[in-house]
């Protein structure tokens, strides 16, 4: 069943890019600065960051800008695709009343529009990246399995929370907090080891914390993932992805229904 | 193959419900056991109430529900119109918009832009397509959106409710293309409320009702029997004997025999006039409910509080019988009627003698009157004659013994007769009766004739406002004017006295017929053996009155006295020149005291609007004025006549109803005649030719009353450009005999002088010809006859057609009636129900060429009445308008009253000019060509023809001129004069060897003018469906023909084409071409109006600059036959 699931998603691929570029385009539409907006974002905030952590906090990390960018990045990419994509059914329940399309689309069109946009804001900073640490180059090439892994988990993840949304809005106000409890427990503009043992439990079973060291140690660092983590990593992706589909096929009919 | 298999299809929905007490869910299945299945190709309409599951079970069949139980199996791409435009993106433009969507739908890049141009186009958005669709007017988008799902290239089409597509005409167009997927072979499931769209596209229909399939089955069937049930439950009652079938709905009747439907969506209903709310009120408005209190019995009452009116029908079917009593109840009730809208295939009607088909649907949106007509035993009766319908014939009326019942024609897009029953009080017996064959009906009128006794019948007689009713029941004869009753009591009286005992006609045994222009009556008072023949009839501005009377036989009679009892508004009498008011008592028959007991006038009026009214005495009998007692109220007028053996002869009264309530005696004094004084007359037989010298009209009679109106007969002449009417010119008459004379009419100081002859003959007929004699060489423009005849005529034919007098547009209160060939020698005006107007024809010698009649309405003025007109004129061509000093026959006509004179006699011997070619033929006849192919006709209306427009009024071929020039195997060459305009045409028609025929249009200009447009035209038979023009566009034609020209929706495409191309099934394709040299034309694809029902193909040239005098070579034209290869 799921085989035959896949086969029909990949024979419409085309669709579902379709509907990506037009989401992608939707969202920058009317606005004059368009695009930019996809590195402009994070450039504030790690900019924020670095003032008040620099300043306020005295953190004292080489290079304290590039450290923050290289996670605020995958995190913005993340919340931003979880919270667009769980509010997907309801926002575009209209696009099932022309034409029946694979329910996945919908969600799954909102996550990757958001990741073009966080494929950009990378691009454009790559070479800052590449200029702040040289060592870069020769890990880059991993990276590409990162972006794949995180990808798969947060198509996994909205899955199950825009199927949840639709039978009960709590969870979109959930995500408004949770997301920002979220952000805290995530390694962004500290790393891991900085956090004390006792604690340290809490970042090891958020899955966030595998993908954002991930993506520092590449961007940041130099240095490929340890084992361990790119191994986690792995496995929760395709843990979440399976699940969300599952969780889907169970709910489809009544799905269907509600919107 | 299945496009769709629905098998066992159960959907539900949890509903969540929220009430004070808290919050409960409750299931509902939307869909029951739903199993059906579409092939491939077939159309399939589901129609149901609101609620009914409809939409869900679309949703289905499109994927975007899964259903709890059962199996969908569906083939082929599925394009949905459901909510239209739900997937649009308002930031994008139309065209991102069409291609996002196109590609989400799953089109390839090269298809989209294959289809762009196509989406783009049938949207007609123009450059709206490159703005964002947020500034779209709701209109656009839904074009949009229609035109791009139709054009995603479905194999299933689901179509939800989707005809609010804008205006009427971007409606029609979604439903042409709608018919065009239909026939390229997809699979259409289409949910509608609208029943004619339904039966004009399915194959078979499905009957949801809560959600389960109640019934499938063919259009035809399903339709009618889903109509009867929509409505209110409680107003809802079927009635079944064997094959006789009738439903009661809320205030409509429907009845079906055998599974085929009598009546159409109208079904039986009453019709009432609410003058409070100033429009009319259908009992289909009304709230019913059952209100019998056993189940035998069905009576439905209903009422609507807004217009405080309740009515009760009660309802019983036998075996063929149908039954309903109506009463109505309620103060503003006007006009009621009852209205039964049967299907078109019932094409004869029958009442009393006559026996008639309908008319052809003529128009549109008009109910097209045809005629009221009296139906003395039980109804009208409706038959087909078509034998392969199995409808049964019908009569159907009220049970009572006299009665109006109206017809009409209405609507062609969904023909419905209607045959409208009169009430004339608030309560009624209907009935409907069915026969298995035509002869049946017949036979049972025939027995219904017999078995009504001559004493109880009825008659009556009309004529303008003025109407006679005879009631054998009632034993009374009344006079009513304008639709009000002017008498009293029992009208037109008769009473003696014998022995202090005073004997009216109440006492009489009464035996009534009614006679084409009189009602005879016979009383017979058994006890005294007295019997008085009467007979009466109308007049015009009154009603005459004779009466057989012998009281020789009766012994003792001390009074005797005949007369009318009118109304106790009138309140002053006059007699002679006697004036007096009418006692305020009733004085219980007290004669009121006389001047002049034997004066020639017996007169009174009221004030208000109620007619003057004088009796003549004829006799010198004793003129009897006096006041009912109290319980009748009325004031009597009658005569004493002699006691004892009145014999000699007889007794005979005019009754004159004055028009104007002008006091009677003031008439009397003036003796005011009825008819102008100055008249010569020429008459014989019952025809009369008035010569009013002092109006300079001649006016003509039959049987005494005036048919003509307005300008009555009279001629135009239109002498180098100095016109001439009949009444600026000098009169003369000399009465040559009783039924001849010499008309002759002069202009000072002009040479010409037009001499008419007036003959009437025995046969009821009346010979017309007119002279000219012309002094010095002049130039007859224009030389017309034309004859108005009061609004007495229902219909007219001619050798080939036959019509309607209902004009569709007026312009300076004249209505053109239209006609295809007015090229004829003879015509004939018929009077449907009015005996006062006798059928008239019209007929010209036949080796008259070149002659055309046409005919007008006019609408009423100050001072006079509606009016028909019938204008004939001669087309003369240039050369031959030109007359030197001489004599001329002008016109020579006959015209016959009463009796026709079969139209065969006149058929025009035609100068149609023809070239052949096998299979093919092409004649010329009067500016228009006509094509035929293996002898069926290709072309349609006025075929080839040309049209020029000028000041906004078009002139076509068909009004001029026309010569042959020229004539061999090959070609052939036509001279037109234009009669309106200073212009001729030389066309050259060559017939080529590879069937194609060249059309060479040379024009030439005797004057400058302005012409606004210059046509080149060819109407081509509506069995031509697809057209295109090479290079450009293609598509089909629209299958809507407009009532009237002014409104042009349906035109299919126009622009700078040079070739235009139409294909047909069953007629060979045609290609219409113009030469490419005669440039600046416009090419045109159209549907003609609904008169011609005709698609046109023409090369136009609009606002063509000042012509000067000279020849214009403007047009040459190709057309060509390609048979189809078989």
């Amino acid at each position: 069943m799921i085989i035959n699931r896949i086969k029909k998603l990949f024979y419409q691929r085309d669709i579902l890019a379709e509907m990506v570029f037009k989401q992608f385009r939707a969202s920058y539409s009317g606005a004059m600065l368009g695009v930019w907006w996809a590195i402009i974002i994070p450039c504030i905030l790690a900019v924020c960051i670095n003032i008040i952590f620099t300043t306020v906090f005295k953190i004292n990390i080489e290079n304290f800008t590039f450290f923050v960018l290289s996670g605020i990045l995958p995190w913005l990419f993340f919340s931003a695709a979880v919270v667009e994509a769980t509010n997907s059914f309801l926002t575009d329940a209209a696009m099932f009343r022309q034409k029946m399309l694979p329910l996945e689309f919908v969600p799954f069109k909102s996550v990757l529009s958001n990741f073009l946009s966080f494929l950009i804001g990378i691009g454009f900073l790559l070479p800052f990246f590449i200029i702040s640490n040289i060592q870069i180059i020769k890990v880059l090439p991993a990276l590409i399995f990162v972006f794949i892994f995180n990808l798969i988990f947060i198509l996994g993840l909205s899955l199950i929370f825009a199927v949840i949304n639709v039978y009960s809005r709590d969870i979109i106000h959930f995500l408004s907090v949770g997301l920002m409890v979220w952000f805290w427990i995530t390694p962004v503009f500290y790393s891991l080891n900085m956090v004390p043992y006792p604690y340290r439990w809490i970042s090891i079973l958020n899955p966030m914390t595998y993908y954002v060291t991930s993506y520092r140690s590449i961007l940041f660092y130099g240095k490929l993932p340890s084992l361990p983590v790119a191994v986690t990593g792995i496995v929760l992706a395709l843990i979440f992805i399976i699940a969300g589909n599952l969780f889907l096929i169970k709910k489809e009919p009544s799905l269907l229904k509600q919107l | 193959m299945k496009a769709v298999n629905l098998d066992n299809i159960w959907e539900k929905y949890r509903i969540k419900f929220v009430k004070e007490n808290g919050v409960s869910w409750r299931e509902v299945w939307a869909l029951r056991e739903v199993n059906f299945a579409v092939e491939q190709g077939e159309v399939l309409g589901i129609i149901a109430q609101n609620g009914a599951g409809k939409t869900t079970l679309l949703k289905i069949i499109a994927g975007m529900l899964m259903p709890d139980r059962g199996k969908v199996n569906v083939r082929g791409k599925v394009s949905t119109l459901m909510e239209l435009g739900a997937g649009f993106n308002r930031e994008f433009t139309g065209r991102e918009n069409i291609i996002l969507n196109a590609r989400i739908y799953g089109l390839s890049k090269k298809d989209i832009n294959i289809k762009m141009q196509e989406v783009i186009e049938f949207a007609g958005l123009g450059e709206f397509i490159d703005a964002p669709i947020k500034y779209y007017s709701q209109g656009m988008y839904l074009r949009l959106a229609f035109s791009l799902a139709i054009s995603l290239d479905p194999d299933i089409l689901l179509i939800d409710d989707i005809i609010a597509v804008g205006d009427e005409a971007s409606s029609c167009r979604c439903i042409d293309k709608i018919r065009q997927l239909k026939k390229e072979g997809k699979t259409i499931i289409l949910v509608t409320h609208q029943m004619d769209m339904v039966a004009q596209m399915c194959d078979r229909v499905i009957h949801l009702n809560k959600g389960k399939i109640i019934d499938a089955g063919s259009p035809g069937k399903i339709i009618p029997a889903y109509l009867e049930t929509v409505g209110r439950k409680e107003g809802i009652k079927v009635f079944e004997k064997y094959d006789f079938r009738v439903v009661f709905n809320n205030g409509r009747l429907s009845l079906s025999y055998a599974g085929n439907p009598l009546t159409g969506k109208m079904g039986v209903s009453a019709v009432w006039f609410n003058p409070r709310i100033n429009g009319w009120v259908s009992s289909k408005d009304l709230n019913w409910q059952n209100i019998a209190k056993d189940n035998a019995s069905f009576i439905f009452e209903g009422s609507h509080q807004g217009f405080d009116s309740l009515q009760v029908w009660t309802i019983s079917l036998e075996k063929d019988i149908l039954e309903w009593t109506v009463k109505f109840e309620g103060k503003e009730i006007q006009n009621p009627h009852f209205d039964l809208g049967f299907r078109a295939l019932y094409d004869h009607w029958v009442v009393e003698k006559k026996e008639e088909e309908f008319l052809p649907f003529l128009s549109k949106l008009n109910w097209q009157d045809l005629g009221t007509h009296d139906c003395f035993f039980g109804g009208v009766g409706m038959f087909s004659s078509q034998k392969s319908g199995s409808l049964p014939a019908f009569i159907f009326g009220q049970k009572k013994q006299a009665q109006k019942i109206k017809l009409f024609n209405t609507g062609y897009h969904n023909e419905t007769r209607v045959a409208q029953s009169l009430l004339d009080s608030n309560c009624a017996e209907f009935y409907i009766r069915l026969f298995s064959q035509k002869r049946n009906l017949l036979k049972y009128m025939e027995k219904k004739k017999k078995e009504l006794p001559a004493s109880y019948r009825f008659c009556r007689l009309e004529y303008k406002h003025l109407r006679i009713e005879a009631s054998g029941r009632e034993k009374t004869i009344k006079i009513y004017y304008r639709g009000r009753e002017v008498t009293a009591g029992c009208g037109m009286s008769v009473s003696f006295q014998r022995k202090e005992e005073w004997y009216s006609a109440v006492s009489a045994r009464w035996k009534l017929v009614q006679k084409e222009d009189c009602i005879q009556g016979e009383l017979f008072w058994p006890d005294f053996r007295l019997r008085q023949v009467w007979e009466i009839s109308i007049k015009e501005g009154g009603v005459c009155w004779k009466a057989d009377i012998d009281t020789a036989k009766i012994n003792e009679i001390d009074d005797f006295k005949m007369g009318i009892l009118v109304r106790e508004e009138y309140k002053r009498y006059v007699s002679g020149h006697q004036e007096g008011v009418f006692p305020k008592d009733f004085t219980n028959w007290m004669d009121i005291d006389l001047e002049d007991k034997k004066a020639e006038h017996l007169g009174t009026n009221a004030s208000g609007d109620l007619p003057g009214i004088i009796l003549t005495n004829k006799g010198r009998w004793m003129n009897v004025v006096e006041n009912s007692d109290k319980k009748n109220r009325c004031r009597a007028l009658q005569f004493r006549l002699p006691f004892r053996n009145f014999k000699e002869k007889g007794f005979s009264t005019e009754i004159n109803i004055f028009k104007d309530n002008l006091f009677a005696g003031k008439c009397v004094e003036e003796k005011k005649p009825f008819w102008p004084s100055n008249l010569v007359s020429v008459s014989a037989a019952a025809v009369k030719v008035g010569i009013d010298l002092d109006a300079k009209k001649i006016r003509l009679f039959y049987q005494g009353r005036e048919i003509s109106e307005r300008a009555c007969l009279r001629n135009h002449l239109l002498i180098s450009e100095k016109g001439f009417e009949s009444r600026f010119m000098g009169w003369q008459v000399e009465q040559i005999s009783k039924d001849k004379a010499v008309l002759t009419m002069s202009i000072k100081n002009f040479p010409v002088v037009e001499r008419w002859e007036f003959f009437c003959g025995e046969d009821n007929s009346l010979k017309i010809r007119i002279d000219l004699e012309v002094g010095k060489k002049v130039r007859i423009i224009d030389n017309g006859l034309s004859l108005e005849l009061k609004d007495g005529y229902q219909s007219w034919f001619t050798a080939g057609e036959k019509g309607d007098f209902i004009a569709k547009k007026y312009e300076n209160d004249t209505g053109a009636i239209r006609m295809k060939d007015s090229n004829v020698s003879a015509i004939c005006l018929k009077s449907g129900e009015s005996k006062n107007f006798p059928d008239l024809t019209f007929a010209f010698n036949p080796s008259c060429q070149d002659r055309i009649i046409n005919l007008y309405k006019k609408r009423p003025g100050n001072d006079y009445g509606s009016s028909i007109g019938i204008y004939t004129a001669k087309l003369s061509t240039r050369k031959k308008s030109f007359f030197k000093p001489g004599s001329y026959n002008l016109l020579e006509g006959k015209m016959f009253f009463g009796k026709q004179p079969g139209l065969s006699s006149f058929q025009k011997k035609t100068n149609k000019v023809k070239l052949a070619r096998p299979g093919l033929e092409l004649n010329f006849y009067q500016g228009k060509g006509r094509l035929y192919w293996k002898g069926k006709e290709i072309t349609a209306g006025l075929g080839i023809y040309s049209c020029f427009c000028h000041f906004g009024i078009w002139h076509d071929s068909s009004l001029a001129a026309w010569e042959v020039i020229e004539q061999n195997r090959d070609n052939l060459s036509l001279a037109g004069d234009w009669a309106h305009l200073p212009v001729s045409q030389v066309w050259k028609i060559k017939l080529r060897e590879d069937k194609r025929i060249i059309w060479e249009v040379e024009t030439e200009v005797h004057q400058e003018l302005e012409l606004e447009a210059i046509q080149n035209n060819l109407m081509v038979s509506p069995l031509y469906k697809e057209w295109a023009a090479p290079g450009f566009s293609r598509g089909e034609f629209s299958e809507i023909f407009t009532g009237s020209y002014d409104i042009l929706p349906f035109r299919a495409w126009s622009g700078p084409a040079d070739k235009l191309l139409v294909k047909s099934r069953e007629l060979p394709d045609l290609s219409f071409r113009r030469d490419k040299t005669s440039g600046g034309l416009q090419g045109l694809l159209e549907n003609s109006d609904y008169f011609y029902r005709s698609r046109l193909i023409q090369y136009q040239q609009i606002g063509v600059e000042k012509l000067k005098p000279g020849k214009y070579s403007n047009f040459k034209g190709v057309v060509e036959i390609e048979p189809k290869e078989n």
